[in-house]
């Protein structure tokens, strides 16, 4: 390759081809999904228009782009060092790789076009094409806007502050944009808007760069800085552990369990503040379970790793286990506590709940199956599948999720679930449980396993699949459907411990 | 193979293969490492010294052949071979949330033996601030962090990757050589990897050269030593290829002088040299990076002209 812009350039794209291809083909898998199936095929009946589908595919592919990782453990959100050393002046540098950039999204948002044309058949609505259109140029400001400010955070630290206030105010802009924009004959106008806003945006870029490599540091301080400097008031610095397993437990606490602390809260708030902000109507009751859940899941992939440095300590693969579990426990519970807890309270603070509790309250009852129904019960489920899901890094779960997510539309999702078509879910259901007892056997047998657990487990499976099995299972109906559903969610809620050892011996030997 | 062998041995590994996909990086590996000596494992980049020593430390099980450190399987009894070995490795992997004083607690809940006045006198020598994050030391503070975790419990064996990696010349000096030089004069054991072999000269008791994945050599480094010679000569001819000696395996120079890296005892060589019409100027041992450059090193076989 003769022309280092040529270099440059292909060297971007080779880069953005990755999440360009991948959000490509879940586009292509949406519309195959929108053109094939029918309304049951569509999660609870949220149906999005194919056309906001492409334009929501083609931000999430920008904000793929910036935040890119190049090369193994590398965050590529900063503008890359080594580019910063070639002998290029910053100008050309900063538009060979914004230009190839942007390109890579152009030409991704070409094959989007040409595959709405398509989907949309011929001759297509000019009408639609317009709309779609109208939203197009979203994307790429959103894109060069989030780019300019990834690559000038580092010099210019002040955007850090000024990019989350401007986060809190995208909502209004976002919603009143194309109004702005495309209103009537306002074309030039709205060019004019573009053009400015670009030029701001590949300024804004250029001025990181150029600051960057003159080597300038913002002192104003990341946030990352300011909460070790809040920690450090209050951590001690040197710590005494009475045992292996103590040491442990600490160590997984603090790498993964006390960030859920954290994002239980954060994603709250930002659940609240979406709802705010795009005048969404969420309920109130499910957002914190919605938050508890994704909290796990989010915690849950880092959970099954574990630092190399671990493995060179002379730990058992079964206190290490235990650590984990317990460490999990320590990190699910107090939360789960705190909800449980606020779930009580709002049956008295929102306004139909509060109507119904204050009308058995005035008859002088309490009814405990209405408490369990609004409390109990959906803090036991939302635990269970935090739980579950907390394991979702060890292959043995993530195949079980696979398998969950391939069935769950075609058992749970249809309304008329009848018990024809509960059978492969049933036998599917059995497999898992033979499945995991016997890689329950052999993990025992391997001695990653303690016997206890073992023998607690085969007996609790044992029970559940007696009970499943039962002459009554095939004859009568919602009873059934209830005990299938514990007798796969039982086995789910033991998978960890039956993944997690295998997990970490694998880990360990390579 | 060895004459080390007849010693009592702490490692023994007999045969070991190892491939990942098609590269074959160990490929029947024998070495043996007595108790008390300091032992140097020299090789290139990617000659299979690393992954060596994690099977050494059961982090990796043996597709073929067997490894034994204190007569233990590491893959089957890590627990048992992890308490007697201190391990500092290439990349020290600390975690970088942990601060300094954390990971001193952390790993001395795992060793009964923890030396605590101990560790905290190597903490005041390596100059190491106890509420430092670890991700905010430079690489020889991690290095020497590592170190440190790796000799408080004063174990019986130390295997250190790459230890000189990221130290600057006063530390490994002052520190690494001390250091080793003490842990083996105590009657333990240090098995460690370098790519700087002078510093593998001034320390290592036996040295063990790996070259694509197979043991070169294993033997003392005195035995090394007399088992090679090298010599700068003169001849008549301006021109022509490097002069032949038996047991030649470096030539370099020019024209009339060359500097020739042989094996065999020296004067046998200086002899042979002479009865073949060439003047010896020179004659003395080879240091060690001689004869790694004689034995491995690419491009710089018989015949290089400069």
């Amino acid at each position: 390759m003769k022309s280092k812009y040529g270099a440059l350039a292909w060297e971007q794209l080779r880069i953005c081809r990755l999440p360009c291809a991948g959000i490509f083909l879940s586009l292509l898998s949406f519309l195959l999904v929108d053109a094939l199936g029918d309304d049951s095929s569509r999660l609870y009946g949220i149906v999005f228009s194919p056309e906001e589908v492409a334009i929501f595919s083609l931000i999430v592919a920008g904000i793929l782009i910036v935040l890119r990782r190049e090369g193994q453990n590398r965050n590529g959100f900063g503008f890359q060092n080594r580019l910063l050393a070639l002998p290029v002046s910053t100008f050309r540098l900063v538009c060979a790789v914004l230009g190839a950039r942007v390109l890579c999204l152009l030409l991704l948002s070409g094959a989007v076009v040409v595959t709405l044309a398509l989907y949309a058949g011929s001759p297509i609505s000019a009408n639609r094409l317009r709309l779609f259109s109208q939203g197009l140029p979203i994307p790429f400001l959103l894109y060069l806007g989030l780019q300019a400010w990834a690559w000038s955070v580092r010099a210019l630290r002040g955007f850090l502050y000024l990019g989350l206030l401007a986060l809190l105010f995208l909502p209004s802009v976002w919603t009143s944009f194309p109004n702005i924009v495309y209103n009537g004959n306002m074309l030039a106008e709205s060019l004019l808007i573009f053009a400015l806003y670009g030029m701001a945006a590949f300024l804004l870029a250029w001025l990181g760069v150029h600051y960057q490599r003159m080597d300038r540091q913002s002192r104003v301080p990341t946030i990352q800085s300011l909460y070790l400097m809040i920690t450090s008031a209050f951590m001690p610095t040197k710590r005494k552990f009475t045992s292996a397993l103590d040491a442990q437990l600490w160590f997984e606490h603090r790498r993964i369990g006390r960030q859920l602390y954290v994002l239980v809260p954060v994603i709250t708030l930002a659940a609240l503040w979406c709802s705010f902000a795009f005048d969404v109507d969420i309920h109130g009751r499910s957002l914190f379970y919605f938050a508890f859940i994704i909290s796990a899941a989010i915690t849950g992939f880092y959970r099954v790793k574990t630092e190399g440095f671990v493995f060179t300590r002379p730990i058992e693969i079964r206190t290490l286990v235990r650590a984990k579990y317990l460490a999990t426990f320590r990190a699910l519970v107090p939360p789960l506590f705190l909800l449980t807890l606020l779930m009580l309270a709002l049956l008295f603070v929102l306004p139909f709940d509060r109507y119904v509790t204050t009308a058995f309250l005035r008859k002088g009852i309490i009814d405990p199956l209405y408490v369990a129904a609004m409390v109990i019960r959906p803090a036991l489920i939302s635990g269970a599948l935090a739980w579950f899901i907390s394991w979702a890094a060890a292959p043995m779960i993530t195949r079980t999720l696979i398998v969950m997510i391939l069935f769950t539309p075609m058992g749970i999702m249809r309304e008329e679930f009848m018990l024809l078509t509960e059978r492969p879910l049933f036998y599917s259901v059995i497999a898992l449980n033979l499945w995991c007892i016997a890689c329950l056997i052999l993990g025992w047998r391997r001695a990653i396993i303690p016997t206890r657990v073992m023998l607690a487990v085969v007996c609790f499976w044992a029970v559940m699949l007696l009970a499943a099995l039962a002459p009554s299972w095939f004859e009568a109906g919602e009873y059934n459907t209830g005990l299938l559903y514990l007798s796969g969610l039982i086995p789910l809620m033991f998978l960890p411990f039956v993944a997690v050892p295998f997990k970490m011996q694998s880990l360990r030997t390579g | 193979m060895t004459e080390a062998a007849g010693l009592e041995s702490v490692i023994e590994v007999r045969d070991l293969v190892r491939k990942f996909r098609r590269k074959q990086a160990l490929a029947g590996v024998d070495i043996t490492v007595p108790r008390g000596v300091v032992y140097g494992l020299v090789g290139e980049n990617g000659a299979g010294k690393t992954t060596l020593l994690k099977h050494i430390l059961g982090s990796l099980r043996a597709q073929s052949g067997s490894v034994r450190v204190f007569g233990m399987d590491p893959v089957k009894e890590p627990v048992a071979v992890l308490s007697q070995l201190g391990y500092l490795s290439e990349d020290r992997d600390i975690p970088g949330w942990m601060r300094v004083g954390e990971a001193i607690g952390y790993t001395q809940a795992f060793y009964p033996g923890w030396d605590e006045a101990y560790a905290e006198s190597l903490r005041e020598r390596f100059e190491l601030d106890e509420r430092a994050k670890i991700k905010t030391l430079s690489r020889g503070e991690k290095a020497k962090c590592g170190l440190l975790l790796a000799l408080a419990y004063r174990p019986p064996l130390l295997v250190l990757d790459e230890p000189s990696s990221g130290l600057d010349p006063s530390a490994r000096h002052d520190i690494l050589e001390a250091i080793v030089r003490t842990v083996a004069d105590e009657g333990r054991t240090v098995l460690f990897s370098s790519h700087l072999l002078d510093e593998v000269e001034r320390v290592a008791d036996v040295v063990a050269m790996i070259h694509r994945g197979k043991v070169v050599f294993e033997e003392s480094l005195d035995s090394i030593k007399a088992r090679h010679g090298r010599l700068l000569v003169s001849r008549e001819e301006e021109d022509g290829p490097a002069p032949e000696l038996p047991g030649l395996l470096h030539a370099s120079g020019g024209g009339r002088e060359w500097t020739l890296v042989c094996e065999g005892e020296l004067d046998a060589l200086r002899t042979e040299a002479t009865a073949r019409g060439l003047l010896v100027l020179e004659a003395d041992t080879p240091s060690l990076e001689d004869v790694f450059l004689a034995r491995v090193a690419p491009g710089k076989r018989k015949g290089t002209a400069s």
